[in-house]
């Protein structure tokens, strides 16, 4: 029992980072058909930044606000400057995000070297927390919850507010929320750029526990791409499932058969995919 | 259009002349260069045939790659065949993953299919990473090497393989089986409603695909006398896509052409620089922005003739006697 509680919450934990992933990938391609291949950078961007900032300052918060800031900053210029150029072509628009994979990667490697960086985590959660006979580190935890309140107020927003109608329009039918006088480019903008963040919060989250290093990136991005695909295209709720889905199958996967981790992920996407190919929750 | 068909195959004609004699002005090094380039291409226009061609994008192409790789290493160390159909084998072995491939994929379209064609692929590698009593593990396996004196012979093997490859995509896209795909990639609903089988023309097109990849894989391994699971690396995939971005998808030469450029830039920009990746990066970028279509399309669609044309000749075509 206590083995599968542990295996679990090791699955939630690593569910919450994918879904910070996810959110914006999945919410960009439903508004604009944009393939972000780079929100993996984002994501690795988002953990180094924090790296720096906690080696400077020695504060956790300014190292993830920063973090995000930077990024959200760094999504909205990408996408004005390169990605909007590109309208719907889907092939220019993954050799110009892949490039970017390239770049970031390599500077990547530049400054901070080929070694994995972890940080540890902030003071008054660096220590385990036992309840009956599981013992836990506190760390993950916070993560789980950081990640599910941010989860509860995206779906605040989404549900309950003005610019959540304009999304959900746009991603239901981008020509027909135009024609209504919904200012579609700047929403995308907001949202491109808001999903970024969410992308370096995540990285940032989780560099106490996994670290980062090359090939962080396209790892995330991988789990990120199948989390949407069976989530379904545009749909937040659909996020979250798959990625509590895929976050306790792989933690499972990786405890049971080590060496077929991968496969355990992959496998359920492609049966999804098989007999359900919009995903769960998608509708185009 | 046939005098330009004509004089692209003049070009290629050409290229294969040039590459043939390749051999005697340069070294050793600028050849294997040239080999690994020449079985990129072949890679590359298998890629195009569903990317191009069909309309199916797949970003996991380097299972077919992988797959006829190890089926060959695997049947070359443990059966008594002869080497060269044990290589035959696993280049039909690229065609037998694309058809159990193409079952699954076949459902989706679009984004999908670039994203479970990466899952696809990622399993796969999944599986032969995992499975380390057959394929060796993470290791890989050293395969026996195909016994001809190092440096020369096998070049020119490639190159005709190559241009053997190359002749039979450019007909099978060119019978009415490709310009039905071609149909289908262009208007689905019209091709189905005209009574063809799309679905059976899409598979067919993805286990053509397939055994040329797998054509080239083999050849890879022969290249390498090595396979690991790093064959099947998603970097691989997208190395190709983007070769086929980068020259030109639906065009066959621009894939060659684009798998020539990306494999040479890549080996003379990291000669130069420790930052290649950089580098390689912000060219992506910037052909992205300049040739979304690909060079090949970008560069048929500057007027030479009008350009090149001289000066005096066009004055001669202004109405004579207004001078006066």
């Amino acid at each position: 029992v206590n083995f599968w509680v542990l295996t679990l919450l090791n699955g939630l934990t690593f569910s919450m980072v994918l879904f910070l992933m996810a959110a914006g990938l999945t919410l960009i391609f439903g508004l604009q058909n944009i393939l972000n291949l780079a929100h993996g950078s984002f994501y690795i961007l988002g953990a180094y930044i924090v790296i720096e900032v906690v080696g400077w300052h020695d504060s956790y918060l300014l190292g993830i606000f920063a973090a995000m800031v930077v990024v959200g900053v760094l999504g909205i210029l990408v996408y004005r400057l390169l990605l909007q150029r590109l309208g719907q072509n889907h092939l220019a628009q993954v050799l110009l995000t892949i490039g970017i994979v390239f770049i970031v990667e390599d500077i990547a490697l530049a400054v901070w070297g080929g070694n994995v960086e972890v940080v540890p985590a902030p003071a008054p959660f660096n220590g385990v927390l036992t309840v009956g006979a599981v013992s836990y580190p506190s760390y993950w935890l916070l993560v789980i919850v950081v990640g599910l309140i941010t989860a509860g107020c995206l779906a605040l927003i989404q549900d309950h507010t003005r610019l959540g109608a304009m999304v959900r329009a746009g991603v239901d039918d981008p020509e027909m929320a135009q024609g209504m006088g919904i200012p579609l480019t700047l929403i995308s903008t907001a949202v491109f750029g808001g999903g970024a963040a969410l992308a370096a919060l995540g990285g940032a989250l989780a560099v106490p526990i996994t670290g980062v290093g090359v090939g962080t990136d396209f790892q995330v991005l991988l789990f990120a791409l199948v989390v949407i695909v069976i989530g379904g295209f545009g749909s937040l709720r659909g996020a979250f499932i798959a990625s509590i889905l895929i976050g306790v199958l792989d933690s499972v996967g990786r405890a049971e058969f080590p060496a077929l981790d991968l496969f355990a992920v992959f496998l359920p996407m492609v049966i999804i995919l098989a007999v359900r190919p919009t995903g769960l929750l998608g509708r185009k | 259009v046939s005098s330009y068909r004509l004089r692209l195959t003049a070009a290629a004609a050409l290229c294969v002349v040039l590459l043939a004699a390749a051999p005697t002005v340069l070294g050793l090094f600028p050849i294997s260069l040239l080999t690994e380039a020449l079985i990129y291409a072949i890679f590359a226009m298998s890629l195009d045939i569903m990317l191009g061609y069909a309309g199916l994008p797949s970003l996991g192409h380097a299972a077919f790659f992988g797959a006829a790789g190890y089926a060959a290493a695997l049947l070359a160390i443990h059966t008594h065949l002869p080497l060269f159909a044990s290589y035959a084998l696993g280049a039909l072995a690229g065609g037998a993953a694309a058809a159990i491939f193409a079952l699954i994929a076949l459902r989706t379209r679009g984004v999908y299919f670039i994203l479970i064609s990466l899952a696809l692929a990622e399993t796969l590698q999944g599986l032969v990473s995992g499975w380390t009593p057959v394929t060796g593990g993470t290791f890989g396996m050293s395969v026996p090497s195909y016994t001809i004196n190092p440096g020369g012979g096998f070049y020119e093997i490639v190159l005709a393989i190559a241009v053997v490859s190359g002749i039979c995509m450019a007909v099978f896209v060119g019978s009415p089986l490709g310009h039905v795909l071609r149909g289908i990639r262009d208007n689905e609903r019209r091709a189905s409603s005209l009574g063809y089988a799309v679905w059976l023309y899409r598979f067919i097109a993805i286990v053509v695909s397939g055994m040329f990849a797998g054509v080239a894989g083999v050849l890879l391994v022969m290249f390498n006398s090595f396979v690991s699971p790093s064959n099947l690396d998603v970097t691989v995939s997208a190395n190709v896509f983007l070769m086929v971005i980068v020259g030109g998808s639906g065009t066959l030469i621009g894939p060659a052409f684009g798998a020539f450029l990306i494999t040479l830039l890549q080996a003379l920009v990291s000669a130069q620089t420790d930052r290649w990746l950089t580098v390689m990066g912000i060219i992506y970028v910037v052909l992205a922005l300049a040739a979304p279509h690909g060079l090949f399309n970008a560069i048929r669609k500057v007027p030479l003739r009008r350009i090149l044309m001289p000066l005096r000749s066009s004055s001669t075509t202004s109405p004579s006697g207004s001078v006066r």
